[in-house]
């Protein structure tokens, strides 16, 4: 039998997070009504031109410096010809020869838990294209391009992976940065970031390439993981039975789990790229591109290393390290000198679900890192409960205040005081002298049910440790 | 006075500023001129008779505005400028229904200068042609001569303002669509330098050569024009930041310091002879009135139409591409299957030209193909862009013919469009270059047609090339009305 192995490159795009389309200033949100973000510019009007939006560039520039790309100071946009219903001019804008960026890797963990790294070919711009609604029950097929000139980057990988285990993790990996470094949103299902694999066999040690298979349009780890593995097993197939493979472009059926033939190399498009004069060549100064790295986050691998140090739960950490404002936000909070496992659990419990429900940026939140820290402090100091917190949390957040001021206003602060406890304690011992008999009979469970007396006589405010403690010693067996 | 219709818009805009015109008057016999003179020339393929009216008379209500340069004043559009509520079809079937929703910038900029677009005018199909006998709606005729070609693609704008239905006519040159019907036509026509003028909303045939220009009797007219249309536009990445110089109140030139170069590769060519003789009168006349006239080579425009034809129909091939009735425009019922959609669509909606050009063009950019022609194609467009900067180093505007020939007679090159592309050589170099050129009529050859010449100037150099232009204005005054009926 053959020893084959799997040569496997992708090519990986990721709509950027911009607010507004590659060449016009429609808005590139998701879900709304059919051919409503729409101008003459991306529904290909006559005469309609483009003109770059430059935080796509800048984002474009930012994937490509966090890979270790370099980035070109002058690169081009070409116009991709081909007709499809869905295409408004009749070509994509693209980006050929120089792309944005070129070379750099990814590192990624491998399945014996070494490291791995796949090298990069390029990262390049383009526009996206629309998307057409077959009604099968109507008989029709319409049109919609709402999705028409989203910027794209394109990722494209050198055939460096050789698994379907390396080509999920490296996609985890890159899907993670980018969503890290808020170049993307990443919301795969909406096609947010989609993955062609390319992929051949051959003799395991040739240094020689054989011919691909190109599976396009791959839009969740699972598919890319079960479509390699059906290509792997129909590829070696050829192979064992002498049939040579063909050079194709295959679909993916997620249903049946299997590739098949969208069209072969006789069939594939001649795409007449030139460049697109309605456009001039994309000029980023060097101090442009210097600025941007310096501007560059520190690393998930590194900020992760520092937030194991600071002894963080793993839920946290993987929290934190979603999205780059999270650990700002984090970081900023714990520059105001706040315990951080405190700060760590009021953003993961409170705080980023707050921020997630009102749809905005930590950054941007009324409660600014500062505020939350205090709130650290607070809870850290046992000053106000948890429960407390909790429960006023969505006045703090609003607020835009400090906390500690508002919390005291609102008469929040816990009662620790014996004094006012005891007699709170006393009183309900009073009101409910069956319970305390039972309890001073040796019916420890009792406890909890007079402890929630308390914490309702006070309000919530009394501290329910030291409630504990008065109530076992009103109540404790006299005298013997 | 003078027929309204027969006023420049110097002389139109004088009268209206001091109130002795009203501007409904001037629109009205635009309008006049445009119904009496239609049946002859067919220049129009739509006016404007409601709007434009509507407009005059809130003009005259409000009073003269004399900081708007083109106050009160009718002018003609090429049917390639979007503008809202007119159709605007290109010459082709395939939009002959399409109304666009948005204004092109060139137009936005009239509208603000104060012009009235009284109608649009005819062309060759997408500007594609040299006659706008492929117009997909009717043939414009030369008014000096009905059975004769007005040139093209703007042979409507060129024909509508030779024929004194309009002042002035907004046109567009690719490959010499402004200065050759200006030259057919016996009036003065501008090509801005590539950037000079926003190409937003025009709809587009060869993209890194396309501008838009005005066609005028004077060339003091093109100038203001000129003012009113240039300078950046944030929707045209391809639209110049550069300062707009003034373009209307030019300085005087001395006969005596000029120089202009005349390339032999043109100037040594065959000509007709009525043409070669007109253009020897010019240049003794040149020469009388002390121009310094000397030999300068463009070595490499020999190549221009060939350059021209592959760069100009590969980016067509493309701008085209949009045109497949599934959105707007002309759409094939017939076929249910999308394929068939796309072919019918286009192969009943777009004419023979536009079809020869978009093949050629699709074959240029094919696999296989680019390098020997697409990329040599580009590769020689800088050599000439070269020929040009030394030239200028040698002379300070280039002096070229417009046409070796007079405008010839409708069909006579319609079977034999090589021919034809090859009439195009001394037009297309000037696109290549990217650089601003002007036509201007020397006068009649011996068959009563009129004869143009080309200044040629630098890169956005347009200012001197209006002031070397009217020097030679003064030398070729400007052409009586044509004999029309």
């Amino acid at each position: 039998m053959l020893d084959l192995e799997p040569v496997i490159g992708l090519e990986i795009h990721a709509q950027l997070l911009t607010r507004t389309k590659l060449f016009c200033a429609c808005p590139t949100e998701f879900g709304a009504e059919p051919n409503s973000n729409i101008c003459e510019v991306c529904s290909g009007q006559p005469g309609a031109l483009p003109r770059m939006n430059g935080k796509a560039l800048e984002l474009a520039a930012t994937a490509g410096l966090a890979l270790g790309s370099r980035v070109n100071s002058r690169s081009l946009f070409s116009r991709k010809n081909y007709f499809y219903p869905d295409l408004p001019n009749g070509f994509q804008t693209s980006q050929l020869d120089p792309p944005i960026c070129e070379g750099g890797s990814l590192s990624f963990r491998t399945a014996d838990g070494g490291t791995k790294s796949a090298r990069l070919n390029r990262v390049h711009l383009e526009d996206d294209a629309g998307k057409c609604v077959h009604d099968e029950k109507r008989g029709v097929s319409l049109v919609d391009l709402n999705r028409a000139g989203t910027p794209l980057i394109e990722i494209v990988t050198e055939p460096d992976l050789s698994s379907s285990y390396e080509a999920m993790e490296f996609l985890k990996k890159l899907h993670a940065l980018l969503v890290f470094l808020k170049v993307t949103e990443g919301r795969m299902e909406e096609g947010e970031f989609r993955c062609d694999v390319n992929i051949s066999l051959r003799p395991r040690g040739s240094s020689q390439l054989g011919v691909r298979g190109e599976i396009k349009n791959l839009n969740s780890f699972k598919f890319v993981g079960q479509a390699i593995e059906y290509e792997i097993v129909r590829q070696t197939a050829l192979y064992e039975r002498g049939e040579p493979v063909l050079q194709e472009t295959l679909h993916f059926d997620s249903r049946k789990g299997e590739t098949r033939s969208l069209r072969s190399k006789e069939e594939a498009h001649d795409y007449r790229y030139f460049p697109q004069p309605d456009l001039p060549p994309v000029v980023v100064p060097e101090a442009t591109i210097e600025a941007l790295r310096r501007g560059l986050p520190e690393s998930p691998e590194r900020a992760r290393e520092r937030l194991v140090a600071l002894g963080l739960r793993e839920a946290q950490i993987a929290l934190l390290l979603e999205r780059v404002e999270f650990l700002e936000y984090f970081d900023q909070a714990l520059a105001q000198g706040g315990e951080s496992g405190k700060i760590a659990s009021l953003m993961e419990e409170l705080f980023l679900p707050q921020c997630q429900k009102e749809g905005i940026s930590p950054l941007e939140a009324p409660m600014k890192p500062a505020f939350l820290a205090s709130l650290a402090k607070i809870l850290a100091s046992g000053a106000v409960g948890r429960r407390k917190i909790q429960e006023l949390f969505g006045e703090l957040y609003l607020s835009g205040r400090d906390p500690a001021a508002l919390l005291e206003a609102k008469g929040a602060s816990q009662i620790s005081d014996e004094g006012a406890l005891r007699e709170i304690v006393a009183g309900v011992i009073a009101k409910f002298p069956q319970d305390a008999r039972k309890y001073a009979a040796g019916e420890e469970k009792v406890l909890s049910f007079l402890v929630g007396k308390v914490m309702k006589e006070s309000g919530g405010r009394a501290n329910p440790q030291k409630a504990a403690e008065l109530l076992k010693a009103e109540l404790a067996p006299r005298g013997v | 006075m003078p027929e309204l219709y027969d006023l420049t818009l110097e002389a139109a805009r004088e009268l209206l500023l001091k109130r002795e015109v009203k501007v409904e008057e001037l629109v009205l016999a635009s309008l006049e001129r445009i119904r009496v003179t239609e049946p002859q020339v067919s220049a129009c393929l739509a006016t404007r008779e409601e709007e434009a009216l509507e407009l005059a008379r809130d003009m005259d209500r409000e009073g003269p505005a004399p900081e708007k340069i083109l106050w009160g004043l009718p002018l003609s559009a090429k049917d390639v400028f979007c503008l809202p509520g007119t159709p605007t079809t290109a010459g082709s079937r395939m939009l002959e229904n399409y109304r666009p929703t948005f204004e092109a910038t060139v137009l936005t900029k009239l509208r603000e200068a104060g012009a009235i677009i009284v109608c649009k005018t005819n062309l060759d199909e997408f500007a594609m042609g040299s006659t706008t006998e492929f117009s997909a709606y009717k043939p414009t005729r030369n008014p000096w001569n009905l059975a004769r070609v007005p040139g093209g693609s703007s042979g409507g704008a060129a024909a509508g303002v030779a024929a004194r239905q309009v002042p002035g006519g907004l046109g567009t040159d690719t490959g010499g669509s402004i200065r050759q019907p200006a030259a057919f036509c016996g009036c003065v026509g501008l090509k801005p330098s590539y950037g000079r003028v926003s190409r937003y909303g025009i709809v587009a045939y060869g993209s890194s050569l396309d501008q838009a220009g005005p066609l005028t009797r004077t060339v003091a007219d093109a100038g203001r024009i000129l003012s009113a249309i240039s300078g950046p536009d944030g929707k045209d990445s391809t639209c110049s930041n550069l300062p707009v110089p003034d373009f209307v109140n030019l300085a005087s030139r001395d006969p005596r310091a000029l120089t202009l170069g005349l390339p032999p590769e043109f100037w040594d060519g065959e000509f007709d002879p009525a043409v070669r003789e007109a253009l020897d009168r010019a240049l003794a006349e040149l020469r009388d009135a002390g121009v310094t006239l000397k030999s300068v080579s463009l070595p490499r425009v020999p190549y221009g139409v060939a350059t021209y034809y592959i760069l100009a129909s590969a980016e067509a091939s493309t701008n085209l591409a949009r045109y497949d009735g599934v959105r707007y425009g002309f759409r094939a019922s017939e076929s249910s299957e999308l394929a068939g959609l796309y072919r019918d669509s286009r192969s009943k909606g777009l004419g023979q030209e536009a079809q020869r050009r978009i093949l050629l063009g699709t074959f240029v950019l094919s696999s296989g193909y680019y390098d020997a022609y697409y990329k040599k194609a580009a590769q020689i467009r800088r050599l000439i862009q070269e020929d040009f900067v030394k030239a200028f180093g040698e002379a300070d505007f280039i002096l070229a013919p417009v046409s070796s020939i007079p405008p010839w007679p409708f069909g006579a090159f319609t079977e034999d469009p090589l021919t034809q592309y090859q009439l195009d050589v001394m037009t297309v170099p000037l696109n290549l270059a990217g650089c601003p050129g002007l036509s201007l009529p020397v006068g009649l050859g011996a068959d009563g047609l009129p004869v143009g010449v080309q200044l040629w100037g630098p890169s956005f150099g347009e200012q001197g090339l209006l002031e070397a232009g009217s020097l030679l204005e003064k030398i070729f005054p400007p052409l009586p009305a044509p004999p029309l009926k």
